[in-house]
C-alpha cells in the first residue's frame, strides 16, 4: 500500500498535474462564486476539455474544480450574503454579519482556512480509511436515511433567532416546498395545480438564489449606504486568521468529522452537513448566543464541514463505483471516460491514478488558500460599486444563474417567487434558515421513508420496530431524542432570558 | 404594523396555507399524500397555537396601540420591493419577445435609472459591458442554450 502512496505522490507532483490543479481550482473558484454555477454544473462543463488529457491530469482538474467550488461559494456568502453554491447557505449566519461589522477580510480568511483543513482532513481519511469507512456506507438503508433527515429537521430549533415557533413554521413550509412535483414513488404529482414547470419540483439552487439574493438586493435599496459600504468593504485579518482556526482544533475537528461522516453517506450533501456542524457548534459553544450574530466557531465549523464532505463523498465512489451526489456522479462519469473502472479495481490496477489523484486533492485544498484569497481580495471592493450597479448585477446573475440551470424560463419566476416569500420572511422576522434546512431535508426524508415503508409493505409498526432494533437506526433515534430536547430547554432557557 | 400585529398576520397566513394544503392532500393517493398531509397539519397545528400565542400576547399586555404612521408609509417601506419584483417578472417577460441580448440592456439600464438618476452614461456603458459579459460567459463560454425569443439573436444584433 505505501509503495502504491509513493508512486500517486511522485504523480501529484508532475508539473502537468501541478497545472491541472492551479487551473482546475482557479476555474472551480469562479464557478462556486456566482449563483446558480454550482460544483456539479462547473465539473460537468469542464469533463469535455480533459478528454485529451492523460487520466490522472484530467481527474486532478476535476477534483480541483469540485473542492474549489465547494469552498468558493462562501465568498458571495460572506460578502453579499448570496450563497454561491447550496454548501454556502450555512456560511451565511455569521459570514454576513462579520462583513456588517467591517470583518469580511477576516471571515473569509477563517472560512478559506477552515474550507482548506476540512477538505484535507476528509482526504486523509480517503486516503488512509476509505476500504473501511466505505462497508460503514453499505451498512446504511432506507431507515437510516430517513431518520438522517429526521435529525436534520430536529436543528431547525437550534437554528432558530427569536421566536421558535415562528422558525419551525418556516422549516415546516421548506419542506412542503420541496415535496412539490412528482412522488417519487408512486409518481402522483402533488401541488403542481397543472403547471408543466412545477412536475420536476423546485431546484433547490433555484429557492437559495430567490431566498437570498432578492431580498438581499431589496435590503441593499432600502439600507442608507456609503458608510455601510465602506466599512463593509475593509479586507483587513485575512493572513493571520489561521492561527485563529489552529486554536480552535476541537471544534474543526469535530465539524470536520462530521463533514466527512455525511459525505460518506450517499445523498445527504454538504448542506446537511455545514449544518449540523454549525449546530453541534452551536451547542457545544461557551457563547452560543453569538451564534447568527458573526460568530468565528459558526463559520469555522460551516466552512471545515462543508469542504470536508468532499473527501468523505469520493470514499464510496473510489472504492465502491458509487457514487453519493451529484458531482459525484459526474466524477464517475469523468473516470468512465477516461477508462478507468472506480471501485476496488481503481486501487488494484492503476493505483499511480487513484493515489495521485488523491494526492491531487491535498494539493488542490493548499493551493485554494492564496488563491481563494487573492481573488476575495478583489471581490471585496465589488461592494464599493454604486448601490444601483451592485443591484442590477446581482439580480442579473440571478436571473441568468436560475436559468442556466435547466434552460427553462419558468424557473426564473419560481425564483421570483421563492423571492417573493424571502422578503415577506424578513418583513415579518421569520429566520431562512430553518426554510433552507427544510428545503434541503424534505425530498430526502419523503423518498426514504416512502422506500422504508415499501421494504416493510406498508407496516407502520414493523417500521417502528427496525428504527429500535437496527444499530445504526437506535444511535440515528437517540441523537434526534437528544436534539429535540435540547431544543426545548434552549427554547425554556431563552424564554426568562428575553423576558 | 407592531410586533404582535405582524405575528397576528403571519400565523393566519400560514393557518389558511396549512389548511389548504391539508384538503388538496385529499385528492392525492394514500401513498402520496402521507408525509405531505402530516407536515401540512403539522404547519396548521403550529400556526393555530401561535395565533392563540398572539392574541392572548395583545389581550394581556394591550400593547398595540393603533399604528396610524403605517399607511401613508406602507409604499415608502414596500416601494423598493415592489420595483424589484416588477424589474424580474418585466425582464422575463421580455426576455421571451425580444431576446436575451436586447432585453438584458433595456433590464440593466432601467433598474439602474429607477434605482439613481445619476451618470446616465455610466450606466449605458455598464449595461452593455454587463450584457456582453453575461452573454459570452453563459452562453458562450459554458455553452448554455439562450433563452428562445420571438425575436431571435441574429434580429438583435442586426437590430443593435
Amino acid at each position: 500500500m505505501f509503495e502504491a502512496m509513493s508512486l500517486g505522490l511522485a504523480t501529484a507532483f508532475q508539473p502537468a498535474m501541478l497545472l491541472a490543479v492551479l487551473v482546475g481550482v482557479t476555474a472551480g473558484v469562479f464557478i462556486g462564486m456566482l449563483p446558480g454555477l454550482t460544483s456539479t454544473m462547473g465539473v460537468a462543463l469542464l469533463i469535455p476539455v480533459t478528454f485529451s488529457f492523460p487520466p490522472a491530469v484530467g481527474l486532478s482538474l476535476l477534483g480541483g474544480i469540485y473542492l474549489a467550488s465547494t469552498f468558493s461559494g462562501s465568498i458571495s456568502a460572506i460578502l453579499l450574503n448570496i450563497p454561491g453554491t447550496p454548501s454556502a447557505v450555512a456560511t451565511c449566519q455569521d459570514g454576513f454579519p462579520m462583513t456588517q461589522q467591517g470583518k469580511a477580510g477576516r471571515a473569509i480568511g477563517l472560512s478559506v482556512y477552515a474550507s482548506s483543513l476540512g477538505g484535507i482532513f476528509s482526504t486523509l481519511v480517503l486516503l488512509f480509511m476509505a476500504p473501511a469507512l466505505s462497508e460503514l456506507s453499505l451498512m446504511l438503508g432506507a431507515p437510516e436515511y430517513f431518520l438522517l433527515a429526521l435529525f436534520g429537521v430536529t436543528i431547525i430549533a437550534s437554528l432558530s433567532e427569536g421566536d421558535m415557533l415562528k422558525s419551525m413554521m418556516g422549516g415546516v413550509l421548506g419542506l412542503i416546498i420541496s415535496l412539490v412535483g412528482m412522488h417519487p414513488m408512486t409518481g402522483e404529482m402533488r401541488l403542481t395545480f397543472g403547471l408543466p414547470a412545477l412536475y420536476d419540483g423546485i431546484p433547490l439552487v433555484i429557492s437559495l438564489i430567490g431566498l437570498y439574493s432578492i431580498p438581499e438586493v431589496i435590503s441593499m435599496l432600502n439600507a442608507d449606504g456609503k458608510a455601510e459600504q465602506e466599512t463593509r468593504s475593509s479586507f483587513t485579518g485575512a493572513l493571520s486568521s489561521l492561527r485563529d482556526v489552529v486554536a480552535q482544533k476541537v471544534n474543526l475537528i469535530r465539524s470536520s468529522i462530521i463533514g466527512t461522516i455525511v459525505g460518506i453517506v450517499p445523498g445527504a450533501g454538504s448542506s446537511i452537513a455545514s449544518f449540523i456542524a454549525y449546530d453541534s457548534a452551536k451547542r457545544a459553544s461557551r457563547q452560543p448566543q453569538m451564534f447568527g450574530k458573526g460568530s468565528e466557531e459558526g463559520l469555522i465549523a460551516a466552512e471545515s464541514a462543508n469542504n470536508a464532505v468532499t473527501g468523505g463523498s469520493l470514499v464510496p465512489l473510489l472504492t465502491l463505483g458509487v457514487p453519493g451526489n451529484p458531482v459525484t456522479a459526474v466524477l464517475m462519469g469523468g473516470l468512465i471516460i477516461h477508462g478507468l473502472a472506480p471501485g476496488p479495481a481503481l486501487f488494484e490496477n492503476t493505483p499511480d491514478i487513484a493515489y495521485g489523484f488523491i494526492f491531487s486533492l491535498v494539493l488542490s485544498n493548499l493551493i485554494f488558500i492564496p488563491i481563494g484569497l487573492l481573488v476575495a481580495k478583489y471581490c471585496v471592493k465589488v461592494i464599493l460599486l454604486p448601490r444601483e450597479i451592485l443591484a442590477t448585477t446581482i439580480l442579473a446573475l440571478a436571473i441568468i444563474g436560475a436559468f442556466a440551470l435547466r434552460g427553462q424560463v419558468g424557473d426564473v419566476l419560481m425564483m421570483l417567487g421563492i423571492g417573493i416569500v424571502g422578503y415577506l420572511f424578513t418583513v415579518f422576522s421569520v429566520s431562512r434558515a430553518p426554510m433552507v434546512l427544510g428545503l434541503v431535508l424534505g425530498a430526502m426524508a419523503e423518498s426514504n421513508l416512502s422506500r422504508a415503508l415499501m421494504l416493510v409493505r406498508g407496516d407502520t409498526g414493523e417500521l417502528i420496530l427496525q428504527f429500535l432494533t437496527r444499530p445504526f437506526s437506535i444511535g440515528l433515534v437517540l441523537l434526534c431524542l437528544l436534539s429535540i430536547y435540547l431544543g426545548f430547554r434552549k427554547g425554556k432557557v431563552a424564554k426568562p432570558t428575553a423576558q | 404594523m407592531t410586533s404582535t400585529r405582524k405575528n397576528l398576520v403571519l400565523s393566519s397566513a400560514f393557518l389558511v396555507l396549512g389548511l389548504a394544503i391539508t384538503w388538496e392532500t385529499f385528492d392525492y393517493g394514500a401513498k402520496s399524500a402521507v408525509f405531505l398531509r402530516g407536515l401540512a397539519v403539522a404547519l396548521s397545528l403550529m400556526a393555530l397555537s401561535y395565533l392563540a400565542i398572539n392574541l392572548l400576547r395583545r389581550q394581556h399586555h394591550n400593547s398595540d396601540q393603533p399604528d396610524t404612521s403605517s399607511r401613508p408609509s406602507w409604499l415608502a417601506n414596500h416601494g423598493n420591493a415592489l420595483l424589484i419584483f416588477g424589474v424580474v417578472g418585466g425582464y422575463v417577460a421580455l426576455m421571451q419577445i425580444v431576446g436575451f441580448l436586447l432585453s438584458t440592456m433595456l433590464f440593466g439600464y432601467l433598474t439602474q435609472l429607477a434605482i439613481a438618476r445619476r451618470h446616465r452614461l455610466l450606466h449605458v456603458v455598464y449595461t452593455v459591458l454587463m450584457s456582453a459579459a453575461i452573454y459570452l460567459i453563459f452562453f458562450k463560454l459554458l455553452g448554455i442554450a439562450a433563452p428562445e425569443s420571438l425575436l431571435s439573436l441574429d434580429q438583435t444584433l442586426k437590430f443593435l
